[in-house]
């Protein structure tokens, strides 16, 4: 489960010292040396109880009108803190209450409460605000798994706990898996992201922990996406590509992405069924597993 | 996961993946920027500030016969540029979910070019899974089917109230060059017998003033659920909300201008609420004002929860007072 990080200090950074400090020298979450120096920012800047109420009020200030950037891609809970400089960025998030007008009208999915995932980078993060979010936390064996939808993660639940105001704590990628839980009262959490630009080619993945499986992979991309419409526009090089792809491709996810296109492009079930005959018998775990899934679902 | 070693090596110099993915969004630039792409898009940004579709004759046709070229010339030059770096990923907001794929092709104001492709076996299990629901996002939708066939219908919701509307649905097919129109606050696509897949091309542009964005049981006409009808809506409640635990007195002009403004309901009620939690006078005639206004959406509301208060604090009484006679 995440790593508490001991670091008290008592000193104060800016929002903009804090920033700039990071990206000058950069977060490295696997060297403790970095660890320590990025936790004792974002204690520092936490030391602050006024900063984020005032970018808050700013922003009520500009108003609905205003033509306001929102969230990097990130949803409405994420305040972007800084822009993203180096290996890392940082963000604040908002988690309110169950008895939240916001909660009960948009739903826990929205807010991310109620849905087991690990993460595909490592990062800090901060109780900054309110008595915290609480997590029902598992690890499990990253390159255990395969990763296709059902297959077995051997999810090893560790205990139910959360954040208090003012811990620190490392959340490792590929290891510590969480399922949210509502705070008592509304909360801020902040964090130091590290990012990098392969991040993206190591899968992160949603959980079933009713029954301990691999729910689904989450980290899709763009070209995933294009792939699987190029094919079933008809477009004949897309479809060399995916047949290559299918083979060949560093990334399993691709792979099947490759074979579900190919699978997709195919007007009829027989036509599909051989696809993922094909997909099955290439020798890769997660396409043979994700293979044996999608024909028994033709069949049925 | 498996970890390839060539994926291993990363870890140690992501480089690769960063000049890969720059040559996919150069690939990008490139056909925005191209003669397919430039009039489209620009169309997109006019349509997105409120000119009529017809004022936008690029991106009409692109909605329309020439779709599949539009989505076809778009996408080589993608694929193009998969091949020549198979590791890169272009800057395009896309999603995954269930049965659907969608990848946004251009986005200005409160318009946005979209593809979609529908998985037909994922949608059949869906089904078979959970009773249909649809999502009903007001303002304006133009679908065009590039690709595939599909059984369906238009579902239109009509009378009750927001929590649970009637349900009526037109039967239609669909196939490659169909377009359909929809008044997407009450109208949506309802697709259920895709044979293979589907690729749709779909612009839409949400409503202003923006209004709530509902999902709702198909069966049974019941809300779902609900979100903001624009994103900014959503994180300014979200602010308010947390301004309000803050303790943030100096948030209350903002707020009283946000009860007061022509956001949807949702963030104006949020405002209000936090308004007279911050401060009991200001947001006592915040309330007031509201609940006076001629034709408000809020006032019932607003004049419902004044009441309440006053029976439960009488000495609000002399705070209206004071505000009907401040001399």
């Amino acid at each position: 489960m995440p790593r508490l990080i001991d670091c008290a200090d008592e000193g104060v950074l800016s929002l903009a010292e804090c920033a700039d400090r990071l990206a000058g020298r950069g977060f490295d979450p696997l060297d403790e040396a970095s660890l320590h120096e990025a936790a004792r920012d974002l204690r520092r800047l936490g030391n602050d109880p006024h900063f984020l109420g005032d970018l808050l009020v700013a922003d009520l200030e500009r108003g609905f009108g205003a033509d306001v950037a929102e969230g990097g891609g990130y949803g409405p809970q994420v305040i972007m803190l800084a822009d993203p400089g180096g290996d890392s960025f940082l963000r604040a998030n908002i988690w309110p209450a169950a008895n939240e007008a916001v909660l009960r009208a948009s739903g826990g999915d929205a807010f991310a409460f109620g849905l087991p995932h690990d993460h595909n980078f490592g990062f800090l993060t901060l109780g900054y605000f309110g008595p915290g979010y609480r997590s029902d936390y598992y690890t499990f064996d990253y390159e255990g798994v395969a990763g296709w939808t059902g297959e077995s993660a051997h999810l090893k639940f560790v205990e139910r706990g959360g954040l208090g105001p003012g811990e620190i704590a490392l959340y490792h990628a590929h290891r510590d898996v969480h399922s949210q839980i509502p705070p008592e009262a509304m909360s801020v959490s902040i964090n130091v992201m590290h990012m990098s630009a392969a991040q993206g080619w190591f899968d992160q993945y949603a959980f079933d922990t009713g029954v301990g499986t691999v729910a689904r992979i989450v980290s899709q991309g763009p070209s995933e996406v294009i792939l699987r419409m190029a094919v079933a526009l008809g477009d004949e090089a897309a479809r060399v590509l995916a047949e290559d792809f299918g083979r060949h491709h560093p990334s399993d996810r691709m792979r099947l992405a490759a074979w579900d296109a190919l699978a997709l492009g195919e007007a009829d079930s027989a036509g599909r069924e051989a696809v993922w005959r094909r997909a099955e018998a290439s020798g890769n775990r997660l396409l043979a597993g994700e293979a044996r899934r999608r024909l028994a679902l033709l069949a049925a | 996961m498996r970890i390839d070693p060539a994926l291993a090596a990363l870890r140690a110099d992501s480089s690769p993946v960063a000049a890969q993915s720059g040559a996919f969004d150069d690939a990008l630039a490139r056909w925005r920027e191209g003669p397919a792409a430039r009039p489209v898009l620009d169309d997109v940004a006019r349509y997105g500030e409120g000119a009529a579709l017809v004022r936008c004759p690029a991106l009409a046709r692109a909605c329309g016969d020439g779709a599949a070229r539009f989505a076809a010339l778009a996408l080589a030059p993608l694929v193009a540029a998969m091949r020549a770096g198979p590791l890169g990923q272009p800057r395009l907001v896309c999603s995954s979910a269930g049965a659907i794929h969608r990848l946004t092709l251009g986005a200005s104001g409160r318009a946005a070019l979209s593809l979609a492709l529908v998985d037909g076996d994922a949608l059949a299990r869906g089904r078979k899974d959970a009773a249909p629901r649809a999502v009903f996002q007001p303002g304006d939708t133009h679908l065009v089917v590039i690709s595939g066939q599909a059984h369906a219908r238009v579902v239109r919701l009509s009378g009750g109230d927001l929590r649970r509307r009637h349900v009526r649905a037109e039967p239609l097919r669909l196939g490659a060059g169909d377009r359909l129109a929809l008044d997407a606050g009450c109208e949506a696509l309802d697709l259920f017998d895709v044979r293979g897949a589907m690729l749709t091309l779909r612009l839409h542009r949400r409503a202003t003033p923006a209004a709530p964005i509902g999902e709702y049981d198909l069966d049974t006409g019941a809300l779902v659920h609900q979100s903001a009808g624009n994103p900014r809506e959503s994180r300014l409640a979200l602010a308010a909300a947390l301004a309000g635990r803050m303790k943030r007195r100096d948030a209350l002009p903002a707020l009283a201008r946000l009860a007061r403004c022509d956001a949807g309901d949702g963030l104006r009620w949020q405002a209000l609420r936090e308004a007279l939690g911050l401060d009991t006078a200001q947001g006592f005639a915040l309330l007031l004002d509201v609940a006076r206004s001629e034709g408000d959406p809020l006032a019932p509301t607003a004049r419902r929860l004044a009441d309440d208060l006053r029976a439960r604090h009488p000495a609000l009484a002399a705070l209206e007072e004071d505000a009907l006679c401040p001399g």
